[in-house]
């Protein structure tokens, strides 16, 4: 047992590089960096900036004091740095209109001023290059800076962090709570009204699309019960009630989603468990239709349950993502979200690896309670 | 051997009775499943329905898409339009008929990728067996360890056509030539700017698809006529084709037909958050942004698009269960 955990421990290693490679590949492919989103109208401002450093540049080459340097020396290396970008773009220097040489001086000052950032965000290197300092450095806790703003991911992170906890709790606590019942008396009253209802409705639990449901629940908010949803989102230690007040909702909405899938294996191993022996033993032993249910079926049913209620983790973080978007919840999902539309490759990651984490771990954590549930299963 | 020649049981006889006439087999094949099954029969119904739908979207819808009423818009639902207007006075239910094509496109289109990743996957790791099983089966906790929707949106921003962006190989953009029948875009159209949600929405569906077909691979080989085969010298290739593919077969199509229900569910979603198929209209589409806003006062404008999701949904889900039930009773209770 000790051997199988430390083996699956090493296992999950090289799975998080894995993934964090990809990640890094993946946004190293997104058509136009953080640097052409950041830069969108910011660069031509800067364009006068951008062009005295680089005459600077070219005065000191030819051992000129920028500072003191006459008018058309700084002429002189402006022109020169417009005609190369002139050439480049496949013009005539001496045949360019005005208009031309102007456009020419920004497309240059509007380079330049990318490469600049570039450098500076280190985005100049080629990716694996990236990917491993990324790595290093988050193996020593640290987690960079977003691009946009250069505001450190970590403290962002653990500011967010306990409100998805907190909504996918809820939610999980929710769907638990409407799925176990159900199911179980689904599979005790099998192919009765009961269970037919039962089972139609999970599937409808399924087939509901979030962001539809969330939409109906806040129009009839407003139109029949005159209520809106708090705008602004209180951290829950702050003041418990007012998080609640809008966090119940989503949980709701997260929890009747999930609850389906639940419900249909519950019944399911119900159903496979009231076939066992160990049932009839206790049926003609003499025990009550409720006794031999709750003590002998469900407990013996929950084994499985338990683990699939573990592997919907990846499904909550997903469906979290657009309640958060509706409701206006401060959570990483949303985080994520708003990274992926801002190419902002260091949140990206971040972001990325920590749901990896949450799911590698999950797993494991579902195999291993497995384990313990069931003593007949045997780990090598 | 003749019937004649062996003892008469029951089963003897069973076995040699001449099989229904082929037209009449599928008949009675699908009265029995109406029958048994009324909700997948439902299910099945309302993949007819979209597809029909989708392919004559240009003669059933009554406006042009891109048609514009201004001094109409906001109208409840009427004869004249008959889900009502959206606040820049386009019909919803021409939209709603286009949008069909979209979700057929999608669902269909992914299910097909769907099946075919995860057959090559789940066969090579579970056949073969050993090292390439490992290796295979790391690469799939890789695949899995991402939350799908994110995997989703990353991929999509991958490849999605922005403005000014030609996206990935130019993937995506589709033409903007050919009939336009009833003033509209159609399949022509729809097809190249879906392609990329099919390619996105398979990658990702397949990783969970490829486990299942891989536990069936490894049942399969298990079976003594595999073993037989091997034995009278057939080459994998042959094995493959011939025995382990079609064996397990039903277990892919039962997948497939669950997916259908998660593909559209899932385009929806990314629709909905503004990542989806642009410059047409979709489902998922209809109530997002603005449209959500106007909803407040207008509660049709999200009733219609947000029950069709459901109903088409729902359907497939339906259908996909009673096709587990008749096809592979094995696979209950696996979701």
């Amino acid at each position: 047992m000790t051997q199988y955990i430390i083996r699956r421990l090493l296992l999950t290693i090289p799975t998080l590089l894995g993934v964090s490679l990809l990640v890094t590949a993946f946004v190293r492919m997104l058509p136009g960096d953080a640097v052409d989103i950041l830069t969108d109208n910011s660069a031509l401002q800067n364009r006068d900036e951008v062009l005295k450093t680089y005459i600077a540049e070219g005065l000191a080459k030819e051992g000129k004091d920028p500072l003191t340097a006459a008018f058309q020396d700084k002429k002189r290396i402006e022109d020169g740095l417009v005609n190369t970008q002139l050439q480049k773009e496949g013009l005539d220097p001496a045949a360019a209109t005005p208009a031309q040489r102007d456009a020419a001086k920004n497309t240059f000052a509007f380079n330049a001023y990318k490469d600049e950032i570039r450098v500076r965000l280190g985005l100049d290197k080629n990716y694996i290059h990236q990917w491993w300092s990324w790595v290093t450095n988050a193996a020593q806790g640290d987690l960079g800076v977003t691009l946009a703003g250069g505001r450190p991911i970590g403290p962002e992170l653990r500011e967010r962090i306990p409100t998805s906890i907190e909504l996918g709790l809820l939610g999980m606590l929710v769907s638990v709570l409407i799925a176990l019942p159900i199911g179980v008396i689904s599979a005790v009253k099998q192919d009765g009204a009961v269970d037919y209802i039962a089972r139609s409705s999970a599937i409808g639990m399924l087939a509901i699309p979030s962001f539809f449901f969330a939409t109906i629940v806040i129009i009839i908010a407003s139109r029949w019960f005159n209520y809106s949803f708090p705008f602004f989102f209180t951290k829950v230690w702050d003041d418990p009630m007012k998080n609640l007040e809008l966090i119940w909702m989503p949980a709701v909405i997260l929890g009747i989603g999930l609850s389906g899938t639940i419900m249909r294996l519950t019944r399911a191993q119900m159903l496979e468990v009231l076939r066992q022996d160990y049932i009839r033993t206790a049926r003609s032993k003499g025990l009550t239709d409720r006794t031999t249910v709750i003590r002998h079926g469900v407990r013996n049913a929950m084994i499985p349950i338990v683990t699939i209620i573990g592997l919907q983790i990846p499904v909550l973080v997903g469906g979290s993502l657009v309640l958060e978007q509706i409701f206006g919840i401060p959570g990483v999902a949303r985080y994520l979200f708003t990274a992926i539309l801002n190419r902002d490759f260091p949140v990206i990651i971040a972001v990325n690896m920590v749901f990896a984490v949450v799911i590698v771990f999950s797993n494991l954590a579902v195999d291993l309670t497995y384990a313990v549930l069931d003593p007949r299963i045997k780990f090598s | 051997m003749t019937a004649a020649k062996m003892e008469s049981t029951p089963q003897v006889e069973q076995f040699f009775r001449p099989r229904a006439a082929a037209p009449r087999r599928i008949t009675l094949g699908v009265v029995g499943f109406v029958q048994r099954k009324p909700l997948g029969a439902f299910g099945a119904l309302m993949l007819i329905g979209i597809v029909v739908i989708g392919v004559f979207s240009p003669w059933i819808a009554r406006d042009p898409l891109s048609a514009q009423h201004l001094s109409d818009a906001l109208q409840g639902p009427s004869s004249r339009y008959w889900f009502g207007t959206d606040e820049n006075g386009r019909d919803l239910y021409s939209r709603m008929v286009y949008a069909c094509q979209v979700t057929a496109l999608v669902g269909i289109g992914t299910v097909i990728f769907v099946s075919i990743l995860s057959l090559v996957v789940g066969v090579s790791s579970g056949y073969f067996g050993g090292k390439i099983d490992f290796t295979i089966q790391r690469l799939v906790d890789i695949w899995l360890s991402f939350p799908a929707i994110f995997l989703i949106l990353t991929l999509l921003t991958v490849l999605n056509v922005r403005p000014g962006i030609s996206g990935f190989f130019g993937l995506g953009r589709g033409p903007d030539w050919g009939p336009q029948p009833g003033g509209s875009l159609w399949f022509w159209h729809t097809f190249p700017r879906t392609t990329i949600i099919i390619l996105t929405l398979g990658v990702v569906l397949a990783g969970g698809a490829s486990r299942v077909v891989r536990a069936s691979v490894l049942a399969t080989k298990a079976n003594p006529y595999v073993e037989a085969a091997t034995v009278i010298g057939a080459t994998s290739t042959r094995t493959i084709m011939k025995h382990i593919i079609p064996n397990i077969m039903p277990t892919v199509i039962v997948l497939a037909s669950l997916q259908l229900g998660t593909a559209i569910l899932v385009e929806a979603t990314i629709s909905f958050l503004g990542q989806g198929v642009t410059n047409f209209p979709t489902w998922g589409q209809m109530l997002s942004g603005q449209t959500r806003t106007f909803a407040e006062n207008h509660i049709y404008l999200a009733l219609f698009p947000g029950t069709a999701i459901f109903l088409a949904v729902f359907g497939f889900n339906m259908l996909g269960d009673a096709l587990r039930d008749v096809l592979d009773p094995r696979l209950r209770g696996s979701r």
